[in-house]
């Protein structure tokens, strides 16, 4: 059975620009919420935004719905990230402070500050991972996608995927208990 | 294990950046979809396409001309099958024509040989109906011999009846021959019997018929066969004077008397016995007597 996205795809795969713009209007904000976490500017966001869905179009036809759309977007996604940062040698981390501008700038879920002054701290530990735990946090918290999407965009194993979360929830878990005590 | 709960909680409650504006709209404006089938037949440069294609085309081609050989030798098979058939269908035809026609000619022989055996049959049936026919015409002359016969003989009862002469047997002078001629061989053995006596007792013939027993043999000759009246002795213990018909004329007397001395006589026949052994027939009529002896004339 197909979703929205996949029947869009079908009139986009068949030159319907209408359908594209709904392609556009429902993946466009987590595509650039993906790049603008990881680049660290609305700039390199944009342009590595630009840039993915005009791979997006130019290899519209090699979809033949083996996965959903959001998974193969965030394939291209990755990919154009990757290559990014290869080019770029990119090794500054996303500031605590944009994450704290982040957090008020938008309607907040936590539940108190201590809760938010806890996320931010969380956010920026995150930043500190290694690449692969930090692609596998970003894709299956940040983003939303499932662990089987996450690890067919990363083209690892489910196993490995949950082995590499684990790893890393490990590592915030400690981070955190270290600033709450040094915090007390 | 709560802190790993929070963690992942936290973790998916992260905020979104904000969306920078105009963004939309230049992604949209970016937008470039791929030409369509048709659009790519419309142009000009199709040599990209054919490219594209040419190997699926060269295997559609290769597989369609596969297809084709496949079913031109599909189609010739069925047809040599089917021709197979019919000629298997036209051999068992004539096999079966060949075998009927042998049947035919089996029977035709069968019917020819019983023809034949018929026409033997009809003509000894014929041959048959001719011979019962002869025999028929035969029956039918004995039938009217036999009714000739029987009208002879009721008219012979007729005329005995009435007293008129009996009928005489037809083969009573055969009879009456043969008992003359037993009766002269009677007499012969007589007569040589009585001689051998005489050689024997001084050349003297016998007294009587008992006398010379030993040269008769059996008393059976001397009863004429002609005579009814008298019965054959077989042995001499048997023999007695009634069982003789001949009669002994010249008793005792020297056998040098003349040869025409009678010696027996057959009283029925008239034969007569010369002491000389020889037999005169019915000649009695002509016997005399002399000196107290009979002789002929």
């Amino acid at each position: 059975m197909l979703g929205d996205s996949e029947r869009l795809c079908e009139g986009a795969q068949a030159g319907d620009m209408a359908a594209a713009s709904q392609l556009i209007a429902l993946h466009y904000e987590k595509i650039f919420c993906y790049f603008r976490r990881l680049s660290g500017s609305d700039e390199d966001g944009e342009d590595l935004t630009q840039k993915t869905f005009l791979k997006v179009w130019s290899s519209i036809n090699s979809f033949q719905g083996r996965s959903s759309f959001s998974t193969w977007i965030h394939g291209i996604a990755h990919n154009v990230y990757v290559d990014w940062r290869r080019k770029r040698s990119v090794t500054e981390f996303q500031s605590a402070d944009w994450w704290e501008g982040c957090i008020a700038e938008g309607p907040s879920p936590f539940e108190d500050t201590t809760e938010r002054e806890m996320a931010r701290q969380l956010y920026a530990c995150v930043e500190q991972l290694d690449e692969e735990s930090k692609q596998a946090v970003h894709l299956h918290y940040y983003q939303g996608l499932s662990l089987k999407e996450t690890a067919e965009v990363l083209n690892i194993a489910t196993s490995t995927l949950k082995y590499r979360l684990r790893e890393a929830l490990e590592f915030l878990r400690s981070q955190t208990a270290e600033s709450k005590f040094r915090t007390k | 294990m709560n802190d790993m709960k929070n963690v992942e909680d936290l973790l998916r409650k992260a905020p979104r950046p904000k969306v920078p504006s105009g963004l939309r709209e230049r992604l949209e404006a970016d937008v470039t979809l791929p030409r369509t089938a048709t659009n790519a037949f419309n142009n000009n440069d199709w040599r990209p396409a054919l490219k594209r294609w040419l190997p699926a085309f060269a295997f559609s081609v290769f597989f369609l001309g596969c297809v084709v050989a496949i079913a031109v030798q599909a189609n010739l098979l069925v047809e040599l099958r089917r021709e197979n058939w019919q000629l298997q269908i036209s051999a068992n035809e004539l096999e079966q024509s060949h075998q009927q026609q042998a049947e035919s000619q089996k029977l035709a022989d069968q019917t020819l040989e019983q023809l034949r055996k018929d026409n033997a049959e009809l003509k000894r049936l014929q041959d048959e109906i001719t011979q019962l026919q002869q025999e028929v015409r035969e029956l039918a002359d004995l039938r009217a011999q036999n009714q000739q016969l029987t009208a002879s003989l009721k008219s012979a009862q007729a005329q005995a009846a009435a007293g008129g002469p009996p009928e005489e047997d037809p083969f009573k002078a055969q009879k009456d021959e043969a008992q003359s001629i037993q009766c002269v061989s009677n007499l012969k053995q007589v007569g040589l019997a009585a001689r051998m006596w005489a050689n024997d007792h001084g050349d003297v013939l016998p007294q009587d018929f008992v006398t010379m027993k030993n040269e008769l043999n059996t008393p059976k000759i001397l009863v004429c066969p002609a005579d009814g009246s008298r019965t054959r002795a077989r042995i001499w213990e048997e023999f007695s004077p009634a069982n003789v018909s001949y009669e002994l004329l010249a008793p005792g007397v020297s056998e040098t008397e003349p040869p025409q001395t009678v010696l027996t006589r057959c009283p029925n026949h008239g034969h007569v016995g010369l002491i000389d052994g020889s037999v005169q027939r019915g000649m009695w009529k002509r016997a005399v007597q002399r000196n107290g002896r009979w002789v002929l004339e």
